[in-house]
């Protein structure tokens, strides 16, 4: 049997999802937005009311 | 136990203000970062070993095959994580102050759904559907009291939504009228010997300990089913009807479940059926500890222990941090505000990360497992073959059960055996 990898521009940072420590609690706070969102219709059941 | 090769999709579903705007679909910007990454492997693979795609304006999320509940867990939380990362580097790059949401959900404030699915490699020697319903229905129309998610709909806070939207005891369809049984029959496997069981009735779950326990029981359930071991087991007369009852009532005394012969009992007696059976096949730590919990958690409904298995049931986590919201500020929409951000999957403005980071619920597993379990796939399926035989050949064609490579000689490879990690010889069976 190598392959020739190609050039990747962006590389994975764990340091942006695994930082919890940098959280402020004191700023959490609900957000409108997720009251507001929509969604496109995926796999998922639709039982008549 | 033995090992049960196992894995779950997701379809994510993102929000951003300026969606519509100029094109602009973070659904599709997120899939392009992640090619042009280095968690990118071939086609929709990536690294570890899953599949990553769009599907009917969702993200979603197709595990690595996993060998076990545990695995499964650490997989899922990876998917999940890549996702947050890509949502952040859109954030940085694309979107200025606007924010992007992901939600690990199954509907939307409007109520439109979405899936989240679990498969499992079950043996064609077990009779399709005849022994699935009468073995495995009772278990699936059941379980939800505590491995559902919770949710909102038409105004009315629910145990499960995917279980509250399931219309069907058997159907093939994933988009309506869906069956607690599906038919589904594409196994990506030697069909011969593998049905992959498309189980779309359970939710998309944040909690670890619920996700983990999903998995055991059911994999426990299916194993009992392919040894013969449940013939004894509780009959649902009509198990749409009780699943709709059950899924809108939030104390355990007021469950219940019809038998063919007309007993009335709890779901929690059905799930302490298979409780009892599947105490006689656990073996390792990892099964004794799982079995401890699950003991636990039928115990602690029974007695209503709430407080305590909210850190382990999702649907009740979910309700007290509703409540709390509320407490703050009433109304529906605050409520509708919390119900749906506990499962942002972003940890700044997630309520359930809020929650876990205040110790308010179980993990199973720790972020050094889920940071390996983003580049790398599980070591013990196909999904480590597939990763090797990746790195080293040119891929032309990629999919779950086969690749065509190209190195001057084009060929193609299967890949029948989800739990082979190596090839008989070196890349021998390749025709």
């Amino acid at each position: 049997p190598k392959r020739k990898k190609s050039e990747k521009k962006l590389e994975f940072e764990a340091g942006k999802v695994f930082t919890p420590g940098e959280v402020k609690e004191e700023d959490f706070e609900l957000d409108l937005e997720s009251s507001k969102y929509r969604a496109q219709k995926g796999e998922g059941g639709d039982r008549r009311a | 136990m033995r090992k049960m090769v196992q894995g779950t999709e997701h379809e994510y579903t993102l929000y951003c203000r300026k969606m519509g705007t100029m094109g602009f679909d973070p659904h599709m910007m997120a899939l392009d970062l992640l090619r042009d990454s280095d968690l990118h492997l071939a086609g929709e693979f990536i690294t570890n070993g899953s599949r990553v795609y769009y599907d009917v304006g969702h993200f979603e999320v197709s595990t690595a095959e996993t060998t076990n509940f545990h695995d499964v867990v650490v997989w899922e939380k990876a998917g999940e994580k890549i996702l947050d990362w890509l949502r952040r580097v859109m954030e940085e790059k694309y979107t200025g102050d606007m924010k992007i949401h992901a939600f690990k959900n199954n509907t939307s404030p409007d109520g439109t759904s979405y899936g989240s699915h679990e498969n499992y490699c079950v043996s064609r020697d077990v009779p399709f559907p005849g022994q699935y319903l009468r073995d495995l229905v009772p278990h699936l129309a059941t379980r939800f009291i505590y491995t559902g998610a919770g949710d909102i709909l038409r105004g009315k806070y629910v145990l499960s939504p995917m279980a509250f939207l399931t219309s069907q005891v058997i159907s093939g369809e994933t988009m309506h009228d869906t069956g607690i049984l599906n038919t589904r029959d594409e196994p990506h496997a030697d069909g011969r010997v593998w049905r992959r069981l498309h189980v779309i009735v359970g939710d998309a779950l944040m909690n670890e300990t619920a996700i983990m326990l999903r998995h055991f029981t059911t994999s426990a359930v299916l194993q009992l089913m392919e040894d013969g071991r449940l013939d004894d087991v509780p009959r649902l007369k009509d198990p749409i009807r009780d699943v709709w009852h059950n899924v809108e009532i939030r104390n355990p005394e007021q469950w219940k479940v019809e038998l063919e012969d007309g007993r009335i009992v709890s779901p929690i007696d059905v799930q302490r059926y298979y409780l009892e059976k599947i105490e006689t096949t656990v073996q390792d730590d990892w099964e004794k500890r799982a079995m401890r919990t699950f003991e636990e958690v039928l115990d602690g409904l029974e007695n209503r222990r709430s407080k305590d298995l909210a850190r382990r049931i999702e649907w009740l986590d979910r309700y007290y941090a509703i409540q709390e919201a509320g407490a703050k500020k009433a109304g529906p929409e605050v409520e509708m505000m919390a119900c749906k951000q506990y499962s942002e999957i972003g940890a700044e403005r997630s309520l359930f990360y809020k929650r876990q980071r205040a110790g308010l619920v179980e993990r199973m597993t720790d972020d050094d497992a889920i940071k390996k379990a983003i580049q790398e796939p599980p070591k013990d399926t196909r999904a480590a073959l597939r990763r090797e035989l990746c790195d080293t050949f040119n891929i032309e064609m990629i999919d779950w059960s086969m690749l065509v490579v190209n190195d001057g000689t084009r060929r193609r490879i299967d890949l029948l055996d989800p739990y082979a990690t190596k090839m008989e010889a070196p890349y021998a069976t390749a025709s």
